[in-house]
């Protein structure tokens, strides 16, 4: 049976990548600083090998893993995986427009800040993914934030105003952006 | 001993903090009964709230959530045979068909009133042990606690015992992250990639709470609907099985005492979770009951072996975290974490410094517990009507309260965008079959481990000797090394002669 190259292979490979750029410039580092990323990063290392050879010879992870749980996995707990996992991971569709949720969500709320961008969010998403009218949502949205930023106020937190320049002073931009 | 209980005792008095260890009830009832959130993810999103608050109120609220997610998470487990924890699994087997049977308020009475009698019997069990444990945690040099964490690294692989191998891999992962920084002993950066924002390392916080948090909520918008069907909960009649509940766990008082022996030995072995206590306890009630074939068809003895386990769990895994600053379970981790947030040293120092905290901690899990088993008692009916909501009502909300959570703890707008990361990385991690939790004991342990031994080898000027030529510190060698070997030759017993296999 041909050997199937998916997405478990190529993030595997990736976090081997990680390691190895990790032991390469760990070279550098005083002797005693080496141990931990060495001892770490090399059995990581196989490991990772191991499931990077086992995509192409099934045979010889399932035998590792095999006889790893016969050593170390009696502890009489039966793999149960819950309802999601049975019913298998969510397409990928779905996924990749959470994570541009979050990730569009994270580059207004840099941009605009956290008085605006929260209640636009949630009343875009509520009306949209959650298919509630415009009216309560909108109200769920801006009664949320203003729990939110008041608590937040009230412990002495400076509320993130957005990287834009200033334009309403305090509440809209002209936040100092940290070193990165 | 006592001046520091009772300190932790009249604090409970305070109304404010009677109000934390409600909210902490709130919010961890709810995120139990929720499938899919569970007290990791409540407890990494109080965290960064926590922030500047007096510790003893931050202990009431975690613990508060810590006693109160199992049982949030029983319900729909119970009703709807969908775990809220993946502890709770356990319970699935028995409450629902009890559920099916008509009896789900008996079953969730059952399981309220477990939780609060697990829950009592992990804190005496802690309460009993820690003035035995104080004087051997305080022999404790750098040397000893390196045995420890090298101990505690090692239960990464009884951690990951559904993948062994991506488990292992997790770990080392999670090694090599928490090695990113500067190390204060060689005044060196290492794998910080030129950036200032990581000259103190990735943080805590913002990586917990991406990894676990954001993940999920990747995962759990993303499949959308309902998390349970409306039509399953429609059907529930609760009124007059409550007392019946309570009588059947008071009645069984063997099963009780035993699951939480189980639970709070488990809890006390450090990286193991709930999921262990939990089944084991499940399994052990099995092989002893007069009834195995009432098991698995609404046996009220396997609810009382799963819910009072993983309470009383919580207690037994108080004390390793307290005292040796290793996470007993993966929501002491977390835990692990709010103690350094808040600036306190689990181990010997906190337990001379701040040994009211502990107190608070324990009297707060089992106050706690009682509102909680209360709560439970009077508002299943709305608990169950909570777990049918469409996770498209809920994810938007988390993910807010993510991000100003995650801003809160440093003001540092980077920290969203690292929790952003860490939750896109976490859910490819979960999603290729990579156990969370190995990665998380991985990144914390692996610096105390790089630590401790750093000290001990200046303590010794290099010599490797102190970790043997020391009592405590060979005994725990010793100890680690059995712990390694032990499966190994028990396997190479177990294999019969001539087996090539």
């Amino acid at each position: 049976m041909k050997p199937r190259i998916g997405g478990d292979f190529w993030f595997t490979a990736f976090l081997g990548l990680f390691v190895v750029l990790c032991l390469f410039e760990g070279r550098n580092l005083p002797e005693n600083l080496q141990l931990a990323t060495n001892i770490a990063g090399y059995t990581t290392l196989v490991l990772i090998v191991l499931l990077l050879v086992g995509t192409f010879k099934p045979d010889l992870l399932s035998w590792t893993e095999m006889a790893l749980q016969d050593l170390w996995g009696g502890s009489g707990e039966e793999r149960r995986p819950p309802p999601e996992e049975r019913q298998g991971p969510p397409p990928w569709r779905g996924i990749l427009k959470s994570m541009s949720y979050a990730v569009g969500f994270l580059a207004l709320a840099f941009a605009f800040g956290f008085y605006l961008i929260p209640p636009i969010f949630l009343a875009f998403y509520l009306v949209v993914e959650a298919e509630a009218r415009p009216f309560p949502a909108i109200a769920w949205g801006v009664g949320a934030t203003t729990v939110l930023t008041t608590g937040m106020r009230l412990a002495n937190v400076e509320v993130w105003a957005g990287a834009i320049p200033e334009f309403i002073p305090g509440y809209l931009g002209g936040s100092f952006i940290p070193p990165i | 001993m006592f001046e520091a209980m009772a300190m932790a005792l009249t604090r409970l008095a305070d109304p404010t903090a009677l109000g934390m260890l409600l909210l902490g009830v709130v919010v961890g009832t709810t995120f139990g009964a929720l499938p899919g959130l569970g007290s990791i993810v409540a407890l990494s999103l109080a965290l960064p709230f926590t922030f500047g608050m007096d510790p003893i109120l931050a202990m009431y609220l975690f613990a508060g959530i810590m006693s109160s997610v199992t049982f949030g998470g029983s319900v729909p487990a119970i009703l709807l045979n969908t775990p809220g924890t993946p502890p709770n699994a356990a319970t699935c087997f028995d409450g629902y068909p009890m559920a099916q049977k008509g009896e789900g308020a008996r079953a969730v009475s059952i399981s309220a009133t477990a939780c609060f009698v697990g829950s009592l019997c992990g804190a005496i069990v802690t309460l009993l042990l820690l003035p035995v444990v104080k004087p051997i945690v305080f022999a404790f040099g750098p040397p000893e606690f390196f045995w420890l964490v090298v101990f505690g690294l090692v239960m990464i692989a009884f951690a990951s015992r559904a993948n062994m191998v991506k488990g292992l891999v997790g770990g080392g992962i999670g090694v090599m992250l928490s090695l990113v920084g500067y190390s204060e002993i060689y005044g060196t950066f290492r794998f910080t990639l030129g950036s200032d924002y990581l000259w103190d390392g990735i943080p805590l916080v913002p990586f917990v709470v991406g990894l676990f948090a954001v993940s999920e909520l990747i995962s759990y918008s993303a499949r959308g609907g309902a998390t349970v069907a409306r039509d399953g909960a429609a059907r529930i009649n609760w009124r007059g099985q409550v007392g019946m509940g309570i009588r059947d766990v008071l009645s069984r008082p063997g099963q009780w005492i035993r699951a939480s022996a189980i639970g709070a030995g488990i809890g006390i072995i450090p990286g193991l979770g709930g999921g262990v206590a939990s089944f084991m306890s499940y399994f052990v009630g099995m092989q002893r009951t007069k009834e195995p074939e009432l098991y698995g068809k609404g046996s009220i003895d396997g609810i009382i072996a799963s819910e009072t386990a993983n309470d009383a769990k919580e207690g037994g895994a108080l004390l390793p975290t307290v005292a040796f600053g290793l996470p007993g379970s993966p929501d002491m981790a977390i835990l692990l974490g709010a103690f350094i947030l808040h600036g306190l040293e689990p181990g010997p120092l906190m337990l001379r410094d701040h040994l009211d905290l502990v107190y608070a901690l324990l009297f707060g899990i089992v106050f706690s517990q009682l509102a909680t088993s209360g709560l439970g008692l009077v508002a299943t009916p709305w608990l169950a009507r909570l777990s049918v909501l469409p996770s498209r009502w809920i994810a938007p909300f988390v993910l807010v309260l993510v991000f100003l959570g995650t801003y809160m703890v440093r003001t540092n707008i980077w920290d969203v965008c690292m929790a952003v990361v860490a939750g896109i990385f976490g859910y490819l991690l979960r999603r290729y079959g990579f156990p969370l939790i190995t990665i998380v004991i991985g990144y914390i342990l692996g610096p105390l481990a790089e630590k401790s031994y750093l000290q001990s080898m200046q303590i010794s000027d290099g010599s490797l000797m102190i970790f043997v030529t020391e009592p405590i510190s060979a005994i725990l060698m010793a100890g680690t090394i059995i712990t390694i070997l032990a499966p190994i030759i028990a396997a190479l017993r177990r294999r019969r002669p001539g087996d090539s296999t």
